[in-house]
C-alpha cells in the first residue's frame, strides 16, 4: 500500500518535469509580466476601503460570509488568533492589492516527506484564491481560481510535495469521482482530472487559467505568524470566467478574496487527502488541496467580499489611432486615460515608448506628431547641421501633461522579516551604479587572494556589497540580507530620467569625488572600469589562464596577473571615453544611459570536472532591464535575470552541451535587492522606494512621494525654451525629491495636419484637466504620478487651444513637398516669438507625417472610389437585368394579347 | 430530360451561388463554419526578440484601448516554435518556418494545426562600436563579403585592406574586430545564416568545418545557433538586448553585431551602411527595407504549409541603390484548431490582436525601427486570421485598415517615397560623414585613409572592384542551391511579392443586395423548373394509394 502511490506518481511526474522543462521559459516571463496588468490602474496607497476579518468573533461587515467555527475542531486552536487584512476592498479592477495575515501559529516549518524528501509548506502557511458567486453555497469552492499551478514547470516548485497543494486535488487522485472542478461564471464546469492528449497533460480548466494565467498565491509564515503578500486582482476582462465587474451580469460587481490558512492539525488521513507522507514523522504535515471539500482545510477559510468596477471596452475595436512616442516616464498614465480618451474625445490613441533622444528626432523629421519629453528640443541637443536647420524652421509647442519621479525600489527580507524603509546617499548609489562592490563585479573571486594589486581597490579593499558599507550601516538600521543589495539598472537604452539621475549624483561633493576616483572616508574606491580614460588608476592587469594546483577535480585553470620578467604586473589601461575620444568623467559628464562597464570575468578558477566552461562577465551577471516598468517586474519577482548557473547537459550555440542557464528568482524570503524604476512602477508592484539625501545635506533625506514632489515642482529651474523647466538636484529646498521629473508633449506643428491637432488638443485638454484627477478608475491619474500645479494646468490648456486653433501659413505649396520622413526645410514658418511674421511654408503637410490616419484615410477612400463604381456598376446592371427578367413576361403577354 | 439539360441547370446554379456569395459577403459579413468567441480570454505567446519591440508596445497599447489580455515571452525563435508545439503558448512568434531548408537543427513542424501570418518587417542591423583616435565612428560602411568575412572569423582587424577599402575615409585603427553573436536559439541567426548560405557560401563553407558542422546538401548548414570557434575572441550574448547590451558598453570598441534596426536606435548606437548590388551602402530604415522586400518571393500556394512564408533570394540581390539587402519580415504561428487548450475565447482574443497589428500598429512600425508591412501581406494575414477558431475582428478586409503603406494603386507607398541614396554613400571614393542608426546626430569627420601602406586610390579601386566581384563570383558559381530555401514542400507556387493585388473595398450594400438577389434569381431559373414540373407531375397523376390510414 505504501508503495503504490509512490508509484503511480513517478511517471506522473516524470511526465510533468518534461513539460515543465518546455514551458519553463514562458513561466518565467508570463510570470513576471502578470503583475503587469496592475499597472493600467495601481490601487491608491490609502483608498480608504481596507478591511480586517477576524477568524473568530468578527464583528464587521464581512461576518456573514464566514463559515461556522467549531471550538472543538482540531483548528480552532490554530487560527482563534487569525485576522486577514486587505488594503483595498472597493472600486476595484486589474490591480495589485496588499494582505496581511496575522495569528498563525508560528512560522512555515519545512517537513520530510514519506520518502524523506523536504516539503517547504509542512506547516503554517496561506492560500489565496479570487471567487465568485454565493460564498454561502455549499460548493462554493468550484468558483475559486486555484489549481493554475498543477501543470507548472516542478522546478518552480520548491519541493517535491509541491503537487499535492497546489492542485484543486491531488494529482496521484486522477479519477472523476475526485474531480474537484471549476465553476465558471456560466455555470459551466471543468474537470480537474488529468487527461494525457498526445503525450502532454492537460487539464479541462486550463481552457481557462493556467501557470501563466492565475492569480492564485502561496505565502509563508514568518516567525511572528503572520504573512504579508501581494495578490493580483483579476476583472472580467481578462478573467471573464470570474467575471468580476462584467456589466452585463448584475451580481459579479462583488468577488471574493478567499484566504485558506494552513495550520498545524489535520484530520485528513483518507482519500485525496490522505498524505503519501502518513507515515512520515509528523502526522498533522498539511498536505491536500485548499479547496478540495474531502480535506479539512476549505472550511477554516476568511472570506472578504471585493467589489469591483464595471469593466468596459472603451475604445471600438478597428478604431483608428493617435499616435505618441516617447518617454516611458508618462506610460502609467497615458494607460489610464486612453479608455478615458476614447469615451469623451470618440478617439482612440497609442503611446510607442522609445528613449527621448529618439522622440525629439523623430518629432522633428516629422515621425512623430507628438513626443513625450524631460527635455525640450534645443540646438544642444542636435548635432546635425540639418536637424539644427530643421528646428530653427520647426514650430513646437510645449505642455506639461504628468509629474512623476525616479526611484529606487527595493525588496528587502531578511529572514521574512521585510524592511520597508531605507536611506541612500548620492555616494551610496554612485558606488551601485559603478558596480564598486565587489559582490556586484565578480571581485568576491578575486578578492580570496592577496593579489598585491596595491591600489586597485574592487578586489582587496573595497567592502562586498552595500550591506556592508559602513555609511549604509549607520543610515540603515534595519535588518537587511547580508551581502545583499545590488542594483537592477534599464539599458543599453537611455532616457533623459537616467540623465537626470547623473545631474544628481555629480550634484553632490562626497558622490562627485568618489565618482572622479577619491576614496570615501573609509578607503573604498570606484571600480577603475569606471574612471576616465587616462587617470592614474585607470588600469588593470592583464590576465592569464595558469593551472590552479590541485589535483583531479580540484585543479583546473585560475586567470592570474600576467607577469613581466621582473615579477612585476602587467597592467593594461581601461577607463571610459566620450564618443570624441576625451575622458568621460562621470563626476561631470551628464550622459542619458546606465553602465556596465565591469569586465571581470567569472568563474575565475575552471576546474576540470567542468572542462569546457567557458567564463561570464558582470553583464550577463547582472543583465540590464529592456524598461522602468520591468525592472520593478523584476523585483516583484526576486528575479535579478541573471544567467550564470553552469549547466553541463545544457547545449551552447555550438551545439556542445554545458551552457550557462537561469539561476532564477531569488529565495523571496531572504533577498535584498535595488532597481532603478519610476514611481508609477514601484506603487503598481507595491515595493516599497528609496528615500535619498539631498546633495550636501547630510542628514536630509526626501522621499518620491506627495511632499517630496510637491516640494520640487515648487522650486523648477527654466530651461533654455519657455514653458519648460526643470528639476536642478543643486538647488532644492529640504524636502524636495531630487529625482521629480514633469513630462512635457511637444507637438510639432510645422509638420501636423488639422486631423493631428484636433487629436493632439483633445488630449492635451483631457491631460490638463480629469486626466489630473487622482484616483485608480479608468481615465484618473494613478497612484505615483503627482497632480499638475494649477500654473501647469494653465500652460497645457494653452497649448491645447494654441495646437487647436493653429493655422498654417498659406501661401502657395512648393511645387513638390519632400516624401516621408523628411519634413522639407524649405522655408522658415516662425519659431513661437522669435519671427513676426509667418513666413512662407508649405502648407501641405510632408505625406509620412504620423497622425490620426489622414494618409490611410485619404488612401482608402480613393481606393473605395475605384472599386465602389466597379461594385455599383455589376450590382446596377444586375438590378436592371433583374427588373427586365421580370417584366418581359408581362410585356410579352401583353404584346401578345 | 436529357443530361445536357441538367448540366447547364447546374452551371446555372453554380453562377446563382458565385453570385450570391459575393454579394452576400459583404452583406451577411464573413461566414463561419464555426462559432466566435464570446469572450475576450487572456493570450499566452513567447518567441522572437527580434519582433519583440513591436509585440510589448502593441500588446500595451490594446489592453489599455480594448482590454484584450495578452502576454508574450521574449523567449528567441527557436524557444517561441517549440512553446507552440508543446502548446504552452497560443501562438509563436519567429523569424523562420518550422524545419527551414539545408538546416542543420531538427525542427520538426508542430502537430498543432497552425499557420504562418506576417507581423512586422525590418532590417537585421549591424550595431558596432568603433573609435578612431577616440571618436566614436558613426558612417561606417561594410560589404556583404566583408561582413561575412567578419562574422567567419576571416577578417579579424579593423585596419584589414577589405575594411578600409568600404570606408575610404577612414583611417581605420588596428584594433581586433569582437564579433558579438546570439548564445540563444535566434531567428536573427538563422536569418544571416541564410543569407550566407546563398550570398557567400564559399565563406560560410569554410566556416562549417571550423566549427565542427557537417555540410547539409554540400553546403554549410542554416542555424538558429550561431557557432563560434573557442579563443576566437567571438562573445555570444542571449537576446537582442544581450547583444545590443555589450556593443553599447563604452569599453566594447571593436565589437559589431547583427541585431535588429530598433536595438540600436534606442541605445544611441550606429548601425552599418551595407553595400546592396546596385554598389550603394545603405541604412536599414523602414523605406529601404521596404523597397528591398518589393523583391520578396512569399510562397503563395495556400495548400502548403508554409504558405506566406518568405524566400529572400532575391531580396538580397534587388538591384534597387534604395535596397537594404538583409530585411526580413517576422512571423505569428497562429493556431487553427481548438486543441492543446486553445478554445475559442482565446481566438476572439487572438484574431483581434492580429487583426489590429496587421493594420494600426503598422502604423507605430516605423517609429519602433521597423518598417510596415505592405498590402498583399496584410490581405494575405486577413484571410489567415479567419482561419483563427472563434475569431472575429472588427477589422476583415483591407478596406478597414489603417496601414501606412498602402496606396490607392495597390504599390507601396513607403517604397514609392524611399528617398534615393546619396551619391556619397555610393561604392568609390567618397563616403559620407552623417551618423546612422542611434547615432544620426554624430557625423563623423574623413580621417583620411593612411598614407603609405594603404594608398587611397588603390583602396579605392580594391573598393569598386574587390567585393563586387567577390560577390558576384560567389553568386555565379555556387549559389548553394538555395533558390527556394523553404523548398520543403514540393514546388510551393512562388510569386513575386511586388503588391499587385486589385482593389478589394468592399461593394455598396444595394448592389450587392441585387447581386444576391440576382444570384437566387439564377438559382431559381436553374432549380424551380424541376421541382415544379416534378411537383405538378405528381399532383397531375392520379394517386393510387390514398386512402384512409390502415391504422
Amino acid at each position: 500500500m505504501k508503495g503504490n502511490p509512490v508509484s503511480m506518481r513517478t511517471p506522473t511526474r516524470r511526465r510533468l518535469a518534461l513539460l515543465a522543462a518546455s514551458c519553463f521559459s514562458v513561466l518565467l516571463v508570463a510570470l513576471a509580466t502578470a503583475p503587469a496588468q496592475a499597472l493600467t490602474s495601481p490601487a491608491a496607497p490609502d483608498s480608504g476601503s481596507s478591511v480586517t476579518v477576524r477568524w473568530t468573533g468578527d464583528q464587521g461587515s464581512a461576518a456573514p460570509y464566514q463559515p461556522a467555527r467549531d471550538p472543538q475542531s482540531v483548528h480552532y486552536g490554530d487560527f482563534k488568533d487569525l485576522s486577514v487584512s486587505v488594503s483595498k476592498t472597493t472600486g476595484l479592477t486589474d490591480e495589485v492589492v496588499s494582505v496581511h495575515v496575522g495569528g498563525l501559529p508560528g512560522p512555515t516549518k519545512r517537513m520530510a516527506d514519506l520518502i524523506g524528501n523536504p516539503v517547504e509548506y509542512g506547516q503554517n502557511f496561506v492560500q489565496a484564491m479570487q471567487c465568485w458567486g454565493d460564498p454561502s453555497a455549499s460548493d462554493f469552492y468550484k468558483n475559486c481560481e486555484w489549481g493554475g499551478n498543477t501543470l507548472a514547470p516542478s522546478s518552480f516548485a520548491p519541493s517535491t510535495a509541491y503537487n499535492n497543494v497546489v492542485g484543486r486535488v491531488q494529482n496521484r487522485s486522477n479519477t472523476d469521482d475526485d474531480s474537484v472542478p471549476f465553476r465558471d461564471v456560466t455555470g459551466a464546469e471543468y474537470s480537474s482530472k488529468l487527461k494525457l492528449v498526445n503525450g502532454q497533460y492537460q487539464l479541462a480548466y486550463s481552457d481557462l487559467f493556467g501557470p501563466f494565467t492565475t492569480n492564485e498565491t502561496f505565502a509563508l509564515s514568518d516567525s511572528n505568524g503572520s504573512s504579508d503578500f501581494n495578490f493580483a486582482l483579476q476583472s472580467a476582462a481578462g478573467a471573464p470566467y470570474l467575471g468580476c465587474g462584467n456589466p452585463d451580469i448584475p451580481s459579479a460587481s462583488r468577488c471574493w478574496l478567499v484566504v485558506v490558512p494552513r495550520g498545524e492539525h489535520t484530520t485528513n488521513y483518507t482519500g485525496t487527502c490522505d498524505a503519501a507522507m502518513q507515515d512520515a514523522p509528523n502526522p498533522d504535515i498539511q498536505v491536500g488541496s485548499p479547496v478540495d471539500p474531502k480535506c479539512d482545510y476549505w472550511g477554516n477559510r476568511v472570506v472578504i467580499p471585493m467589489d469591483f468596477r464595471p469593466t468596459s471596452t472603451a475604445c471600438a475595436s478597428g478604431s483608428t489611432e493617435a499616435r505618441t512616442v516617447g518617454s516611458e516616464l508618462v506610460q502609467a498614465a497615458f494607460a489610464s486615460w486612453q479608455p478615458e480618451l476614447c469615451r469623451s474625445t470618440g478617439s482612440a490613441y497609442n503611446f510607442v515608448s522609445v528613449s527621448d533622444l529618439l522622440a525629439r528626432e523623430q518629432l522633428l523629421r516629422g515621425t512623430a506628431g507628438l513626443a513625450f519629453i524631460n527635455k525640450p528640443l534645443t540646438v544642444s541637443t542636435l548635432a546635425t547641421d540639418a536637424d539644427k536647420q530643421t528646428l530653427a524652421s520647426t514650430q513646437v509647442v510645449y505642455a506639461p501633461v504628468a509629474v512623476s519621479a525616479i526611484t529606487v525600489a527595493f525588496r528587502a527580507v531578511s529572514n521574512r522579516v521585510p524592511q520597508t524603509e531605507l536611506k541612500l546617499t548620492p555616494r551610496l548609489l554612485a558606488k551601485l551604479v559603478t558596480q564598486s562592490y565587489s559582490y556586484s563585479a565578480g571581485g568576491w573571486e578575486y578578492a580570496a587572494d592577496n593579489l598585491g594589486l596595491g591600489n586597485w581597490s574592487s578586489f582587496s579593499l573595497n567592502v562586498s556589497a552595500l550591506t556592508g558599507d559602513p555609511e549604509f550601516i549607520q543610515l540603515n538600521p534595519g535588518e537587511f540580507k547580508f551581502q545583499g543589495g545590488n542594483l537592477i539598472v534599464t539599458g543599453p537604452n537611455g532616457s533623459d530620467a537616467t540623465a537626470q539621475f547623473w545631474k544628481y549624483l555629480q550634484a553632490d561633493d562626497d558622490a562627485r569625488e568618489f565618482l572622479s576616483g577619491e576614496p570615501d572616508p573609509w578607503g573604498m574606491r570606484i571600480n577603475p572600469y569606471y574612471l576616465p580614460a587616462g587617470h592614474p588608476d585607470a588600469r588593470m592587469p592583464e590576465w592569464e589562464d595558469t593551472p590552479s594546483g590541485g589535483s583531479g577535480s580540484s585543479s583546473g585553470m585560475t586567470l592570474q596577473p600576467k607577469r613581466d620578467a621582473a615579477g612585476n604586473v602587467i597592467y593594461r589601461s581601461v577607463g571610459l571615453k566620450k564618443a570624441d575620444g576625451s575622458p568621460l568623467c562621470l563626476c561631470d559628464t551628464t550622459q542619458d544611459t546606465f553602465l556596465l562597464s565591469d569586465e571581470t570575468m567569472m568563474p575565475r578558477t575552471i576546474y576540470a570536472n567542468s572542462a569546457g566552461q567557458t567564463r561570464y562577465d558582470s553583464l550577463s551577471a547582472w543583465p540590464y532591464a529592456p524598461s522602468l516598468n520591468a525592472t520593478a517586474s523584476r523585483l516583484f519577482n526576486n528575479d535579478t535575470g541573471r544567467k550564470t548557473s553552469w549547466d553541463p547537459s545544457a547545449q551552447n550555440s555550438a551545439g556542445e552541451y554545458g551552457a550557462y542557464v537561469s539561476n532564477g528568482k531569488s529565495n523571496p524570503y531572504d533577498v535584498f535587492l535595488n532597481g532603478i524604476t519610476d514611481t508609477p512602477s514601484a506603487i503598481a508592484y507595491k515595493l516599497p522606494t528609496a528615500s535619498l539625501q539631498l546633495p550636501n545635506k547630510p542628514g536630509v533625506f526626501a522621499s518620491a512621494d506627495d511632499s517630496g514632489m510637491g516640494a520640487a515642482l515648487g522650486s523648477q529651474v527654466a530651461t533654455d525654451v519657455a514653458g519648460v523647466s526643470s528639476t536642478d538636484p543643486a538647488a532644492l529646498p529640504d524636502d524636495a525629491y531630487p529625482l521629480t521629473a514633469v513630462t512635457y508633449a511637444a507637438v510639432n506643428l510645422t509638420t501636423s495636419n488639422q486631423q493631428s491637432r484636433e487629436a493632439y488638443a483633445n488630449l492635451l485638454e483631457y491631460a490638463a484637466g480629469s486626466g489630473q484627477v487622482r484616483g485608480s478608475a479608468p481615465g484618473e491619474l494613478p497612484a505615483g504620478y503627482f497632480p499638475l500645479t494649477a500654473e501647469q494646468q494653465g500652460q497645457a490648456a494653452a497649448a491645447a487651444a494654441e495646437i487647436r486653433s493653429f493655422v498654417p501659413p498659406t501661401t502657395a505649396p512648393t511645387p513638390s513637398p519632400s516624401p516621408a520622413s523628411a519634413p522639407a526645410p524649405v522655408s522658415a514658418p516662425p519659431v513661437a516669438g522669435v519671427n513676426s511674421v509667418p513666413p512662407v511654408v508649405a502648407a501641405v503637410v510632408p505625406t509620412g507625417v504620423p497622425s490620426v490616419a489622414t494618409n490611410a484615410s485619404a488612401t482608402l477612400t480613393s481606393t473605395e472610389s475605384v472599386s465602389a463604381p466597379v461594385g455599383g456598376a455589376i450590382g446596377g446592371a444586375l438590378v436592371l437585368g433583374l427588373g427586365g427578367a421580370v417584366a418581359a413576361p408581362f410585356l410579352l403577354r401583353r404584346r401578345s394579347l | 430530360m436529357s443530361a445536357r439539360w441538367t448540366r447547364t441547370r447546374a452551371l446555372l446554379a453554380l453562377l446563382g451561388v458565385a453570385l450570391m456569395m459575393t454579394g452576400g459577403g459583404t452583406v451577411v459579413t464573413a461566414s463561419r463554419a464555426d462559432a466566435a468567441g464570446t469572450l475576450h480570454v487572456q493570450i499566452t505567446g513567447s518567441g522572437s526578440t527580434w519582433s519583440a519591440n513591436a509585440l510589448q508596445q502593441w500588446i500595451r497599447n490594446v489592453w489599455s484601448n480594448y482590454q484584450w489580455k495578452i502576454t508574450y515571452s521574449e523567449s528567441g525563435s527557436t524557444q517561441g516554435r517549440n512553446d507552440f508545439k508543446n502548446g504552452t503558448a497560443d501562438f509563436g512568434v519567429s523569424e523562420i518556418p518550422y524545419g527551414i531548408a539545408n538546416s542543420n537543427e531538427a525542427d520538426a513542424p508542430s502537430n498543432r494545426a497552425f499557420v504562418y501570418m506576417p507581423i512586422v518587417a525590418g532590417g537585421t542591423a549591424f550595431m558596432y562600436n568603433l573609435q578612431i583616435g577616440g571618436k566614436r565612428v558613426t558612417n561606417l560602411r561594410l560589404s556583404g563579403d566583408t561582413v561575412g568575412k567578419i562574422f567567419t572569423g576571416v577578417i579579424t582587424r579593423w585596419d584589414d585592406p577589405q575594411v578600409i577599402a568600404d570606408n575610404p575615409s577612414l583611417a581605420l585603427p588596428a584594433i581586433p574586430i569582437v564579433p558579438v553573436v546570439r548564445s540563444d536559439g535566434s531567428g536573427a541567426t538563422a536569418q544571416f545564416s541564410i543569407w550566407m548560405r546563398q550570398e557567400h557560401p564559399d565563406l560560410w563553407d569554410a566556416y562549417c568545418p571550423k566549427v565542427g558542422r557537417v555540410f547539409v546538401n554540400d553546403h554549410c548548414g542554416v542555424t538558429s545557433n550561431y557557432p563560434v570557434v573557442p579563443g576566437t575572441g567571438f562573445v555570444s550574448r542571449a537576446g537582442s538586448n544581450g547583444v545590443a547590451g555589450y556593443v553599447a558598453q563604452p569599453q566594447a570598441v571593436g565589437a559589431i553585431t547583427f541585431v535588429e534596426y530598433s536595438y540600436a536606435t534606442n541605445s544611441g548606437f550606429p548601425v552599418a551602411k551595407l553595400l546592396n548590388k546596385s554598389g550603394y551602402y545603405t541604412e536599414p530604415t523602414a523605406s529601404n527595407v521596404a523597397v528591398a522586400l518589393l523583391s520578396a518571393h512569399i510562397n503563395e500556394d495556400t495548400t502548403s504549409q508554409n504558405y506566406l512564408t518568405q524566400d529572400l533570394s532575391d531580396v538580397y540581390t534587388s538591384g534597387d541603390p534604395r535596397t537594404y539587402p538583409l530585411s526580413s519580415y517576422s512571423y505569428i504561428i497562429l493556431p487553427t484548431a481548438l486543441e492543446n487548450n486553445f478554445t475559442e475565447n482565446k481566438g476572439l482574443t487572438l484574431a483581434d490582436f492580429g487583426a489590429y497589428f496587421l493594420c494600426e500598429g503598422q502604423q507605430q512600425a516605423e517609429s519602433l525601427g521597423y518598417s510596415p508591412l505592405p498590402i498583399n501581406l496584410v490581405q494575405a494575414g486577413q484571410d489567415q486570421i479567419r482561419k483563427i477558431p472563434g475569431g472575429d475582428p472588427a477589422i476583415k478586409g483591407i478596406s478597414d485598415c489603417n496601414n501606412p503603406t498602402f496606396t490607392p494603386d495597390g504599390s507601396n507607398k513607403l517604397a514609392n517615397e524611399a528617398p534615393p541614396p546619396s551619391e556619397c554613400d555610393k561604392q568609390g571614393a567618397t563616403q559620407c560623414s552623417v551618423g546612422t542608426g542611434g547615432a544620426k546626430d554624430t557625423p563623423t569627420e574623413t580621417s583620411g585613409a593612411p598614407a603609405g601602406s594603404n594608398p587611397q586610390s588603390g583602396g579605392t579601386q580594391n573598393a569598386a572592384g574587390g567585393p563586387a566581384a567577390a560577390e558576384s563570383g560567389a553568386g555565379g558559381t555556387s549559389r548553394a542551391g538555395d533558390g527556394a530555401v523553404l523548398s520543403q514542400n514540393a514546388a510551393p507556387v512562388v510569386v513575386n511579392a511586388v503588391p499587385q493585388s486589385l482593389p478589394t473595398t468592399a461593394i455598396p450594400v444595394l448592389p450587392a443586395l441585387a447581386i444576391v438577389l440576382a444570384g437566387l434569381a439564377v438559382i431559381m431559373v436553374a432549380a424551380l423548373p424541376p421541382i415544379l414540373g416534378r411537383r405538378r407531375r405528381r399532383r397531375v397523376l392520379p394517386d393510387p394509394v390514398r386512402g384512409p390510414p390502415i391504422r
